[in-house]
């Protein structure tokens, strides 16, 4: 049976961070330093150190990612990353002692939460979008798709060819360029406001509601139809497609660029820490 | 008209494929429609697009409605045909040319802009990435990275050793990013300054940088004693914590040492203590335990220690709940008649007898004359005042009474009589003053209070001694604690001599104070409530130096 990375040897790292997590929680409540809970008592130097290590060997995972060679699989790795990274959002916080300001300290803490939000992001999204994809598609690949609906507006330029020009514009307007894509904020929303396929659908159906119409532009008009929802249909799922992949991608820009500033912020923090000792 | 038609089809080859057609009609309908002469199967082309009609040789295209027909790149409703014209209908091309034998007029036909849409949906990969629309991670993140390495790490770092540098950056606070709190409200005027503390990079803030400023601070302890210069103020003392500087008051901390003196100090002379509640040792105040040198002592309150003061006052007495019968009537008396608190209200103001006492105890010897009083603590001058008053009296009184008896002047003898006359004088004032010394020193007078001894050269009063400060290791504060009536902590209403040490035991603070963990109903205590830190006579300095 399948195993995914979230249920890997039986949800072993999950109960790693938890017990890492209620560990540190325990220490935290029974410890009473004379000033504040800070960063600088002995339990959040502890927990600093672990943390620090922690985020090294998190964003180690992106490096070995990357290599070739090996073909032991990454499950392990991933399920490790997914779940200490987790616990990493107790250890960190609980490091902070709550004590935040505008300083290198507490942009190292939001650059780690930047980091560890966008994680969360991205495992959500690969552990529910995959299934989506594939209910989505079908059998169909998005290729697939784009040429049905490419076949399918060249039927429907040839069916509107003999119907009054007016109506045949819409159809053209309909199916000049595929309306997919677009914006980022427009892959995102699965959408398109301003589809002329739906337009030109609409038109139709009111056209045909009208019933002014000959038998034989009738008959062309609800073969018009017919093409016209189905490839309004497929266009839905071709913008669904591009949003499930547009979500299990967009993660990654926020993920790794943070995890890069977030090291780089983190050693300012340590270094500056004991630098003013 | 007879029109020759050729309309072309280029393929990919390049090599146009000709279909020629020669038709005779009125007028050449041109458009999308099946029944249209010159059928242009697009659907840019309208059912209906455009018309050329004419004869003997002229021949004109007129666009049919509003379409749009191109000649020469121009859009016109009605044009010429003209040889060598190039006349667009829609995505065709129309070139006229010279008509072969027996024909009006020749048209070649090529689609010259096909259908786009094929491209059009062969979309690239590319645009359904979502990098497309995102600028560069790799970009981004180094970016960024560079800007937060220089702005919170190489800046500060060069800062810190380059004054050049240090002074160039200072009006963007380099350490400003570096600060992990604020400092505390007396640290304010050095936060700027972060050098105030932090001397040199990577060594933790050193005692010397907090002596630099607290000169007089004191020791804890007797370096003899206990050796505590292995101690860091900041192990204390903790700063970047907000508006309150954090100083270590936890039981924890002194118990740590107190509660086992033995091992840190063997020779120390204090009790252990493990907490208020119940590990503290009874108080020990410093009493007078012989009035002689005096030699004072720390005595504890079990059993009741007795104080030899040499002063003699009843408590109960003068707080008789009926009164007391003076000469300016029933006065009732309270404690506060007589104890004032002193400035900051920790301890009382020192009795002065003739602030408390002396509205009842005068010091007056001669009933005749009650403002005539002798001064208090100062026997020398006690003397000389009463010979003064009885002198004066011999002076005037007596002399007038004698000088009333002329039967007994004899005329011629004045300077014996007068002789005579001054010596019964001083023997009546000096046997006066004899009579009211006694009297003064005696059991009504001052023995009334002290303890007074008439020797060969005179009387004598033996020095009281009263302690100022009974509880000198703690802080107690009369002034905080005002809500509670004074008869609480002290039975002064029943004491009936000065020997007793109206102090209250530790149990009586123990009914309110409960420790640093009090149980409900009683207030936290923790050392640091009734004990200072820096006690020890020595400055830390002192001790610092001779180390």
């Amino acid at each position: 049976m399948h195993e995914s990375f979230l249920t890997y040897k039986g949800f072993l790292f999950l109960k790693v961070a938890g017990l890492a997590g209620l560990l540190a929680l325990a220490l935290y409540i029974g410890h009473a330093p004379m000033d504040a809970p800070n960063g600088g008592t002995w339990l959040g130097y502890g927990l600093g150190t672990v943390s620090a290590l922690l985020i090294l060997w998190l964003a180690w995972f992106g490096v070995r990612k990357r290599r070739y060679g090996g073909v032991q699989p990454l499950k392990g790795w991933l399920s490790a990353h997914v779940y200490l990274g987790s616990a990493l959002l107790v250890l960190g916080t609980l490091h902070t002692g709550f004590q935040f300001g505008w300083n290198v300290h507490s942009l190292a803490y939001a650059l780690m939460l930047l980091v560890i939000a966008s994680g969360i992001f991205g495992t959500i999204a690969y552990s529910r979008l995959p299934r989506l994809v594939a209910a989505n598609r079908g059998r169909q690949t998005l290729e697939a798709m784009i040429a049905e609906i490419s076949s399918l507006d060249r039927g429907a330029r040839q069916a509107a060819m003999a119907l009054d020009d007016k109506v045949n514009a819409t159809v053209v307007a309909a199916s000049e360029r595929l309306q997919l894509g677009g914006s980022l904020i427009r892959i995102l929303s699965g959408r398109e406001p301003a589809c002329r396929t739906a337009a030109c659908l609409a038109h139709l159906e009111e056209l045909a509601a009208k019933g002014t119409l000959g038998p034989e532009e009738g008959a062309t008009l609800s073969t018009l139809v017919r093409l016209l929802y189905r490839k309004g249909e497929l266009l839905h799922r071709a913008r669904l497609d591009l949003r499930y992949q547009a979500l299990l991608d967009i993660w990654l820009h926020v993920h790794i660029p943070a995890t890069v500033l977030l090291i780089v912020a983190l050693i300012a923090h340590v270094v500056s820490v004991f630098f003013f000792w | 008209m007879k029109v020759r038609i050729n309309q072309i089809i280029r393929k990919r080859s390049r090599l146009a494929d000709v279909s020629e057609r020669d038709v005779d009609v009125l007028a050449i309908k041109i458009g999308r429609s099946g029944a249209s002469d010159i059928h242009l199967a697009d659907p840019r082309v309208r059912l209906d697009h455009a018309v050329v009609d004419g004869d003997e040789g002229r021949f004109e295209i007129r666009a049919v409605g509003d379409a749009i027909v191109l000649v020469d790149g121009r859009p016109s409703a009605v044009a010429a045909l003209r040889p060598g014209a190039k006349i667009s209908v829609g995505p065709y091309e129309f070139r006229i040319g010279e008509p072969p034998p027996g024909l009006d007029l020749a048209i070649a036909v090529e689609l010259v802009q096909p259908f786009d849409a094929e491209s059009a949906t062969a979309m690239t990969d590319d645009m359904r990435m979502v990098a497309r629309h995102l600028p560069s991670r790799r970009v981004v993140a180094w970016t960024l990275a560079l800007a937060i390495f220089v702005a919170f790490l190489a800046v500060p770092v060069i800062a810190a050793f380059s004054p050049g540098v240090h002074e160039a950056t200072k009006a963007f606070r380099p350490f400003a990013a570096w600060n992990s709190g604020r400092i505390s409200n007396v640290h304010s005027p050095i936060a700027e300054t972060c050098s105030s503390c932090h001397l040199r990079p990577f060594v933790q803030v050193e005692n010397a940088q907090c002596l630099a400023c607290h000169t007089s601070t004191r020791q804890h302890a007797d370096p003899e004693i206990v050796d505590l210069g292995g101690f860091r103020c900041e192990s204390c003392h903790k700063e970047h914590n907000g508006p309150r500087l954090a100083t270590r008051a936890d039981d924890g901390f002194c118990v740590g040492c107190h509660g086992n003196l033995a091992k840190v100090a063997p020779t120390t002379t204090l009790v252990d203590v493990a907490g208020f509640a119940t590990a503290h040792p009874q108080f020990r105040p410093t009493l007078v335990i012989d009035p002689i040198g005096p030699v004072v002592r720390r005595v504890p309150l079990d059993p009741r220690p007795t104080e030899t003061s040499n002063l003699r006052f009843p408590h109960d007495k003068h707080l008789r709940r009926d009164g007391l019968r003076t000469t300016a009537g029933n006065v009732t008396l309270t404690c506060a008649s007589c104890h004032v608190p002193g400035p900051g209200g920790t301890t009382m103001q020192p009795i002065r007898m003739e602030a408390q006492c002396g509205g009842c105890h005068t010091l007056a010897f001669e009933r005749r004359f009650p403002d005539w009083t002798v001064p208090h603590g100062e026997p020398d001058k006690v003397r000389r005042t009463i010979t003064g008053l009885y002198s004066q009296i011999a002076l005037t009184e007596r002399r007038d009474v004698d000088r009333a008896q002329p039967g007994r002047q004899r005329p011629g003898d004045l300077a014996a009589e007068e002789k005579t006359q001054r010596e019964a004088d001083q023997a009546w004032v000096e046997a006066r003053t004899e009579e009211a010394m006694a009297t003064m020193f005696g059991a009504s007078g001052c023995g009334l209070c002290h303890a007074t001894e008439r020797k060969p050269d005179g009387w004598t009063v033996r020095a009281v001694h009263v302690s100022r400060l009974f509880m000198e290791k703690a802080r107690f504060s009369h002034a905080r604690h005002t809500t509670v009536g004074c008869s609480e902590c002290h039975a002064a209403q029943t004491s009936s001599t000065s020997e007793e040490v109206l102090l209250p035991g530790i149990a009586t603070c123990r009914g309110c104070h409960g420790g640093a963990t009090p149980e409900t109903g009683k207030v936290a205590s923790s050392c640091l409530s009734c004990h200072a830190f820096h006690t020890h006579a020595d400055h830390i300095r002192s001790a610092e130096a001779a180390r």
